[in-house]
Parts: C-alpha cells; sequence; structure tokens
C-alpha cells in the first residue's frame, strides 16, 4: 500500500537482527543490536512468564532460553508470519517457547546453569507484585512492552541532555515531563537553574519535544518499514492511554 | 552480553525498597488517576500522562489579560492552534480579532523566526479574500499573538446549508477562495489548513463575498514530527483528515499542492454537499487507518453523492484532478485548478480530462453561443464576398446566392432538434455533426456548394477553440473546394488560409507558414479580384513570424497588406488598414527603426479612435503607444496612454480579465520605464496575480508581468527578488517565443540579477 520504497526505511535494530537471522554471517552490528534488544525487553517476557504460571526459577529460565535461542539464530525459521514487528516476533515466538517447555525441558535444563543475560530476578518480582491490574496476560505484556519503550526513551534522552551538558536541566526538569507543574514550582526550578520563567517554560517545551522524538525513534528501531512505525505508534498510544 | 540491569538509569536506587510496593494500595497517578507501574512510577513518571503531554494538542492560553495596545473581550473562537478573541485596538478605535497562539509552539528551535518572517510576509498580504493581518508580536510574558481583521461572516459550510445557492453561485465562491490562495501562494505562503470553517462568507447586496482566515502563520511548518504529532494527538481533529492531503497527514513535507488538495476536498463539498470521504469513517481510527483510507481510496465522484443538483462530468475530472494522492498528479498550482474551474464555466474543454474524441463531442454549448459564431463567420465571408468590384458583379451575385444557399442550409439544421437532445443547450459536436452528416449526404453531388458549408464548420469549430475537430473539416473543405473549382482556385486559397490560421492558433508554425504561401501564391493569380483574400493572407503570414518571435520576417508581408488594403475602401479594408499599422509599428521598433514604429503607432492610435469596432486594438495600441512614449522620456504622455489603456480593457473584459491584466502590466512596465518602481511593482504583482489565476500555466501572456517585475526589482536594486521572477520570465519566453529578442534581453538580465545577487 505505502508508495515508501523499502530502501527509504533506514536499518533499523531490529531489521538488522532479522538480516542476521537469514544465514548471512552476524555482524558485530547485529550481535550489539541483539543484546540490546534482549537488554531492553527481557521483563515484559519474564512477567508474561511468570503470569502464564512459571515459577520464578523456571521465568528466569524460560526468558534465559529464550535469548539463548534468539542468539544462536534457531527461532526465526519458525515464526515467519510475525516477523515484521519486533513486539509481535517476541510474545508470538515467545507463546510457542511456553507451550514447547516439555519438549524443551531438557534443553532448558541443560541452559538454566547458562547465564545470556543479567536479569535482576528480585527487582523484576517487585515489579510484577506492584502490578494489580486485572488484564489479560496479553495486555499486561503490551503494557510491560510500552513500558519498555518509555524507559528506553527516557535513557536515551537522559544521555542526549548529557552529551549537551545538560544533565542538570534533564534532572530537574524530568518531573514536568509527567506532571503539570504550578507557578511555584515553575519559579523554583527556573531559579535553580539560573533561567528566566519564561526561558524555563520553553525549556519544558523543548524537553518534552525530544521526549517525543525518543519515544519515535525507540518505536522504530523495533521495526523495519514506515507502515509498522506508524502502527506501532498507533498501538503504543492505545496500550498507554487506555 | 550486556551485564547492566537494563533500567537503572531511570530506576533511582532509594526506589528499590518492596515493602512500599507491597503497601496497601496501588500507586495511582495523582493526574490521570491511572495505576501506575512500579517500574516507572517510582522515578515519579507516569507514563500515560507522559506521553499524552509529550503528543499532547498544544496548550490552550487561558484568557489574558489586556496587553500592549489591545483591550481583551469576549472569546470568538478556539481551535487546535489557539484561541481568538474579540478585542480593541486603542490607538487606531478599531476592532479586531486577537489570537492568541499556544505556548508548544516555541518547541521548535526556529518558531520565532518563521513567525517574525512569516508575519512580515502576511502583513504585506493585502488581497479582499484574505483577512489581513495587522500585527503579530510576543507580548512581554511571552505570548505569541495576531492582530486579525475582524469579518463578519458565516462559515462556508453553514452558508451552503442556509442559502443553497445554485451551482454557478458556487463556483464563483470557489474561484473566490481559490484567487485569494493563489495570491498567497505567490507570496510564498501556504495555508496548510483549508477548510469550510475557514471560509467565512458574508452577503450583501445579493452577492456573496469569501474570506479566507486562519493563514499559513504560525503553524510548524518544515517540522514534520511536530506536524504529525499535532495531528496524531488531536481527537478533536477528527473533522480535518477531511481536507489534509495524504502527504500532510503523514507528516510529510509539504508545499502549496497540499492547498490544491485542501481546495478540491473543499470544492467537492460545495458541489456533493459532503465532503470526499465520511466522517464515521475516520472517527475513532488510529493515524496509520486514516492513512490507509486517505492513500488507498479514492472517493465517488462527486456527481455520485447528490441527487441535489446535476454535477457535470467535468467537474467530477476536475476534483478528481485536485485530489489525486500524488501531489505530482494533482493540478500543479491553485491557478490551474481555476483556470479549469473558469474554462468549465466558459464551457471551454477542461485541462483535467484527456482531450478524446469523446470527451470534446460531449462538450455542451448554448444554442445561441454556436448560432453567434457561425453568424460572425458569416460576416466575414459576406465582407469578403462585397470587394467584388463592377466587372464580377455576375459573378459576385452567383457568390452570395452560393452563400445565401449556405447560410439558409446551416440555419436549418441549427434550427432543428438535435438528436436526443432537448432544451436550450445542444452539443455542439451532435450539431455540427449532424450538420456535417447533412452536408455530406443533401450536398454529396454539389462540391460546389458543400465546400462553403465545410469551411464554415470548420471556421465555427475553430472559432470555438476545437482545434482537432476543425481540421478534418477544413481539409474535406480542401478536397471539395479543389474537386470543384481546381487546386489553384479561390476557393481552395480560402480554405488553404483557414487551415493557415487554425495551424497558427495551434502552435503549428510551420505548417501554418507553408498553408499561407500556398494561399497567397494562388490569391496574387487571382489579382485583382483576389484582392482582399490577399491582403489578409498576408496579414495572416506576417502574424506566423510575430507569433514565433521573428518581427524582421513579418514586416514585407505586413507592408504589402498595408498597400493592398490602402487601395480599397471598404469598410474592411480600412479597419484592416489600421489593424496592420498597428502590428507593423513594432515589429519596425524591434529591428531598430524607432521613429518610424512610433509614428506608425500615432497614426494607428488615431485612426482606431474612430471606429468602435476598433476598440480592443485600441487598448492594445494604446499599451504600445506608452511603451513607445515612456522610452522617448515623456512620463506624462505613457502614464495617460497606459492608464487609457487598461481602463478600456477593464471595461471591455472586466478588471480581472486577461486583457485588463496585460493592460495594468504594461502600465507597469511604463512606470519602471519612468523609474516610479514602487507602483511599478505593485501594478506587476497584481497583474501577475490577474494573469495567473485566468492563464494556464507558461501561458505566453505571463511574460508581460514578470518582465515587468523582474526588471523592476533588479533596476530597484533588489537583484536576488528578481532573480526568480526572471528565471520564469526566460522559461516562458524560451517556451513560447524562442526566436524572440525579447527573450535574449531576459536572459541578459538574469544574467545581471544572478551576478549581482551573489554574495
Amino acid at each position: 500500500m505505502s508508495k515508501d520504497p523499502p530502501a527509504a526505511f533506514p536499518e533499523t535494530r531490529w531489521s538488522l537482527v532479522l538480516r542476521a537471522q537469514d544465514g548471512s554471517p552476524a555482524s558485530e552490528a547485529a550481535r550489539q543490536a541483539l543484546e540490546e534488544i534482549c537488554a531492553a525487553y527481557w521483563y515484559p517476557l519474564y512477567a508474561f512468564a511468570r503470569r502464564a504460571g512459571a515459577a520464578p526459577a523456571d521465568a528466569e529460565d524460560l526468558t534465559q532460553g529464550f535469548f539463548a535461542l534468539l542468539v544462536s539464530r534457531g527461532l526465526l525459521q519458525k515464526v515467519e508470519r510475525e516477523r515484521g514487528r519486533l513486539r509481535s516476533f517476541l510474545i508470538g515466538a515467545f507463546k510457542l517457547h511456553l507451550s514447547e517447555r516439555h519438549r524443551h525441558e531438557q534443553r532448558l535444563r541443560r541452559g538454566g546453569g547458562q547465564t545470556v543475560l543479567s536479569l535482576d530476578q528480585d527487582q523484576a518480582e517487585a515489579w510484577l507484585r506492584a502490578d494489580e491490574s486485572v488484564a489479560s496476560p496479553e495486555e499486561r505484556f503490551d503494557r510491560d512492552w510500552a513500558e519498555s519503550i518509555v524507559a528506553q526513551a527516557l535513557r536515551a534522552l537522559e544521555q542526549e541532555c548529557v552529551r549537551k551538558g545538560r544533565h542538570q536541566h534533564f534532572h530537574r526538569l524530568r518531573a514536568f515531563l509527567s506532571w503539570e507543574q504550578g507557578e511555584p514550582e515553575v519559579a523554583a526550578a527556573a531559579r535553580d537553574l539560573g533561567l528566566s520563567e519564561g526561558a524555563l517554560r520553553v525549556a519544558v517545551h523543548r524537553l518534552r519535544h525530544d521526549f517525543r522524538r525518543q519515544i519515535e525513534a525507540q518505536v522504530a528501531e523495533s521495526v523495519t518499514n514506515a507502515d509498522e512505525l506508524q502502527a506501532e505508534l498507533d498501538h503504543l498510544f492505545r496500550t498507554l492511554l487506555r | 552480553m550486556s551485564a547492566a540491569p537494563p533500567d537503572s538509569c531511570v530506576t533511582p536506587p532509594d526506589a528499590r525498597p518492596m515493602e512500599k510496593a507491597m503497601s496497601a494500595l496501588p500507586p495511582r497517578c495523582p493526574t490521570c488517576g491511572g495505576v501506575l507501574s512500579l517500574r516507572l512510577s517510582s522515578a515519579g513518571d507516569c507514563p500515560g500522562c507522559m506521553l499524552r503531554r509529550a503528543f499532547a494538542p498544544p496548550s490552550v492560553p487561558a484568557r489574558p489579560d489586556d496587553f500592549g495596545d489591545y483591550e481583551v473581550g469576549e472569546e470568538i473562537g478556539r481551535g487546535g492552534m489557539g484561541v481568538v478573541y474579540r478585542a480593541r485596538q486603542r490607538a487606531l478605535d478599531r476592532e479586531i480579532a486577537l489570537k492568541l497562539l499556544p505556548f508548544e509552539l516555541l518547541e521548535s528551535d526556529d518558531f520565532l523566526e518563521r513567525f517574525e518572517r512569516e508575519a512580515r510576509l502576511m502583513a504585506r498580504l493585502t488581497h479582499p479574500g484574505i483577512a489581513r493581518v495587522f500585527e503579530a508580536g510576543i507580548s512581554r510574558n511571552g505570548q505569541a499573538y495576531l492582530a486579525l481583521e475582524l469579518i463578519a461572516g458565516q462559515p462556508l459550510d453553514d452558508h451552503l446549508r442556509v442559502e443553497d445557492p445554485p451551482l454557478p453561485a458556487r463556483l464563483a465562491l470557489f474561484l473566490q477562495v481559490a484567487e485569494a490562495v493563489q495570491h498567497a501562494h505567490e507570496r510564498g505562503i501556504v495555508h496548510r489548513d483549508l477548510k469550510p470553517s475557514n471560509v467565512l462568507v458574508s452577503t450583501a447586496d445579493g452577492g456573496s463575498t469569501a474570506k479566507v482566515i486562519d493563514f499559513g502563520l504560525a503553524r510548524p511548518s518544515g517540522d514534520a514530527g511536530a506536524d504529525a504529532a499535532i495531528w496524531r494527538s488531536q481527537p478533536a481533529m477528527v473533522g480535518t483528515p477531511l481536507y489534509i492531503s495524504p502527504e500532510q497527514a503523514a507528516g510529510e513535507e509539504v508545499d502549496t499542492r497540499t492547498d490544491v488538495y485542501a481546495l478540491g476536498a473543499l470544492l467537492y463539498e460545495m458541489l456533493a454537499g459532503r465532503p470526499p470521504f465520511d466522517e464515521h469513517d475516520f472517527r475513532d481510527a488510529s493515524r496509520a487507518e486514516v492513512l490507509r483510507v486517505l492513500r488507498g481510496q479514492e472517493p465517488p465522484p462527486p456527481s455520485a453523492r447528490t441527487a441535489a443538483r446535476r454535477i457535470d462530468p467535468d467537474l467530477d475530472a476536475i476534483c478528481r484532478r485536485a485530489l489525486a494522492r500524488a501531489p505530482d498528479e494533482r493540478y500543479a498550482t491553485v491557478a490551474a485548478l481555476a483556470y479549469d474551474v473558469r474554462r468549465f464555466l466558459a464551457l471551454q474543454p477542461i485541462t483535467a480530462r484527456v482531450p478524446t474524441q469523446g470527451y470534446r463531442a460531449g462538450l455542451f454549448v448554448r444554442r445561441h453561443r454556436l448560432a453567434l459564431a457561425l453568424a460572425s463567420v458569416f460576416v466575414l465571408g459576406l465582407l469578403s464576398a462585397a470587394a467584388f468590384s463592377l466587372q464580377q458583379a455576375r459573378q459576385a451575385r452567383l457568390e452570395r446566392d452560393r452563400a445565401e444557399k449556405v447560410k439558409s442550409f446551416l440555419f436549418a439544421v441549427l434550427n432543428s432538434p438535435a438528436p436526443g437532445v432537448g432544451g436550450r443547450e445542444v452539443r455542439v459536436v451532435e450539431v455540427l455533426s449532424a450538420a456535417r452528416e447533412r452536408a455530406e449526404q443533401e450536398l454529396a453531388d454539389d462540391p460546389a456548394t458543400r465546400w462553403e458549408v465545410l469551411l464554415t464548420l470548420g471556421t465555427t469549430y475553430y472559432e470555438l477553440s476545437q482545434y482537432a475537430e476543425a481540421e478534418p473539416l477544413l481539409q474535406a473543405a480542401l478536397r471539395d473546394a479543389e474537386r470543384a473549382f481546381g487546386s489553384e482556385s479561390v476557393p481552395a486559397g480560402r480554405v488553404r488560409k483557414a487551415l493557415g490560421d487554425l495551424y497558427n492558433f495551434s502552435s503549428r508554425q510551420p505548417a501554418a507558414a507553408e498553408s499561407l504561401l500556398r494561399a497567397v501564391g494562388i490569391f496574387r493569380r487571382h489579382l485583382p479580384s483576389a484582392h482582399e483574400h490577399l491582403m489578409l493572407a498576408l496579414h495572416a503570414l506576417a502574424s506566423v513570424s510575430i507569433h514565433s518571435g521573428e518581427q524582421r520576417a513579418a514586416i514585407p508581408a505586413l507592408e504589402e497588406s498595408l498597400a493592398l488594403a490602402q487601395r480599397s475602401d471598404t469598410l474592411a479594408a480600412r479597419l484592416h488598414r489600421v489593424v496592420v499599422l498597428g502590428d507593423l509599428a513594432p515589429c519596425y521598433e524591434a529591428v531598430g527603426r524607432q521613429a518610424e514604429g512610433r509614428a506608425l503607432t500615432e497614426q494607428a492610435v488615431r485612426a482606431a479612435r474612430q471606429y468602435p469596432q476598433l476598440r480592443e486594438n485600441l487598448a492594445t495600441l494604446l499599451s504600445n503607444s506608452a511603451e513607445d512614449l515612456a522610452e522617448a522620456g515623456d512620463c506624462a504622455g505613457a502614464a495617460a496612454a497606459a492608464e487609457e489603456s487598461y481602463r478600456l480593457r477593464s471595461a471591455l473584459h472586466g478588471a480581472r480579465s486577461q486583457s485588463a491584466g496585460i493592460g495594468q502590466a504594461r502600465l507597469a512596465q511604463t512606470q519602471r520605464h519612468c523609474g516610479d518602481f514602487v507602483t511599478a511593482e505593485r501594478n506587476a504583482r497584481e497583474a501577475l496575480a490577474i494573469l495567473r489565476s485566468v492563464s494556464a500555466p507558461q501561458a505566453r501572456e505571463l511574460f508581460h508581468p514578470l518582465r515587468a517585475l523582474g526588471l523592476t526589482l533588479l533596476e530597484a536594486g533588489r537583484p536576488a527578488e528578481a532573480e526568480p521572477v526572471l528565471t520564469e520570465l526566460v522559461a516562458v519566453l524560451a517556451l513560447r517565443q524562442p526566436q524572440s529578442p525579447l527573450l535574449t534581453t531576459a536572459r541578459e538580465a538574469l544574467a545581471r540579477a544572478r551576478a549581482t545577487a551573489a554574495p
């Protein structure tokens, strides 16, 4: 439907990984991309496994095993249809992974001792217990996923601020991203940063603008073309603004 | 593998304690009330609120206190791009509309610069169809505002619903809007949000006037991200996707063609009573879904959407072209769109349709108009018939009898009902082709009569600008004439003359020259009886040279034509003399014979004043005269002549006609000569706007205002502004008059502009 030639969409983290899975030798960039994906999205999968009834240790094994498979490039052929978007791929492939857990029991045990990524189980359990929503596991996966996107965007935004020498701005104004601040807060923040109130409001608007850009960039990294990007952004909005 | 916990950067260590998370109630966001996950909220973040705020519609400012020179009154409107208040400007004691822009616009780095630049442009935008911008500024507390003309009127959609104007009135209203938008485009301003609620219509004295409001200013432009975000985040903008171009909806870069699309949607709604897409198609739709509809579906033609009025297929075609999903497939400019609507109103073929035989055959022409075209051909024919001297009295009588026969035959056909058509309108091709069929059958044995019927029919088509249909008829006429009278006969010459005119006006100059040379040769051999035919054919031949910009080559033919005209004393010959004088003068000047040229122009002006039939020629002559006088340094005389010409053209054809536009451009040229750059620039710009709105893109006559404007700017020391104008001038001349010395002059001026504009 789209008139955009596929080449017009830049290489993304996910398209790099996908190409590496097709049998071409995995480049350093692809390996790096895969690591970043694992680091960013382990929690939604871990939480999904837990909600599906796995004990904490099993959930960790399942998640580690899943990423091990992904790294060893044995997974993608199984889920051809889901390849476009990382999110649908992960949940689709992970469900398959769970349903095959009996057959994989042995391998899982073998891989159980092997750490593919560092996964903070205590923290994950704390997050999990704090989440009392009654939504379906799939809906909760989507929400966890969306929060991962937001967390990554925030981290990238912070790094960007550090690079531009505005680390202080970021920390002082971060709260302004979520909540409207009254005049006193504006005045206080302006004082702290040595800005006029007008300049402070402009700085807040710029920070929001940059955050928006980072959200779009993070979502873009998990798709392979412009149509998917749009659909994925829409999905993000639906999930978080429900 | 990465060892770092993924969220360490956003999760301060002190947020870890588990007791907090496990205490009684799940934390909720104080703003949206949503359940917060510990993951992000522990750092003070609510992801929903963050997203909502980051992608939120610009905040709407609270009602401000009075500021500057403005007393702020009640709110009169609000939208995604700010709130509008009624206000009073104390110093000028006038009521205005004060628009306060959302603070969020400041987030883009170049906002201030763009705001000020556009404000400067907008302040110069004075057009009756555009709400004025009196002032734009930033108040002391950082509030960007616009002081706008306060307009009484109702939104276009309400107007159409309440008044339900007939189709021509709807189209006239649409043309007003299109002209206003084109005016802005010429000044570098794109509206970007054209929709019925942004067009206010006021009715007075039975006429309706449309004004476009909310022009371009302060919309994020060139910032695709911000654009897209505003679009996406406004559920209230459900109304806007109805008029938004696919590229704008996608957040891509847009240009004037996004307004062409919106105008197409507007026209569609003015015709069909509803926008191209249904509002409920877009309700609750995600942006991707909206885009899919905009890019994937072609709306049904307006004619299929309304039973209230009959929509001509031409109007369907105009809408389809304006609403093309790819910008390249749309009308390139609003002027081109308006041109087609005008051509539709003038019952001429539109450019949006591939000019197939079938399409042209469907063209409606009112019966009286067709009769008029036929009658004018006859008057000319009879005039030439009257040219015969006494010696040919008998032959003349025969000619006249035959002409009478032709005339009665054609009028009989015209007055009989056209097959399958009732009412006041007839299809021109049905009548003419019926006439042709009857001529072919009933006059099959009488080529001596039939050739003239075919000549008349062919000339009629050509008078109606139906060149493609005219040609086969004239070819058939030529065969008949040659069969009946021989290939070197006067009738054969007359048909060749008509063919030559046809080729000349359909831009086939070599064929025209060939055909006219044959005609001239034939008429020479039939002197003295073919005297006036020769006079006309020579003039036609000269006209071919002039059309190609070869003035020198035109001179001998014009001189001979003039000499022939001076030898006879019929009205036709006397009128012809003036016309030829007028054409000869600029040819002399083009080859350096200025004094003779000027004298001839003056002579022609004096002569033309005596004949009301020559008022149009007088207008042209006066323009020529004005330029002569200006070059000779007589600025007062030049101004008088140029202004008289302009008045005459306006009186004859209307102030916004092509002729008036040319007159105004030539007035500007005169003023430039006399150093009045300010007035010259204003007139040239107005003329350019008029000609763009009535002519095809790159039409020949555009060179008048382009030349005046380009040279004015150049001579006024503004080479950078002159450069694009002169570039367009060179393009138009290279296309339309490649042989003309004007092209050389234009190229030199362009080179000068580029050389001096370079830093």
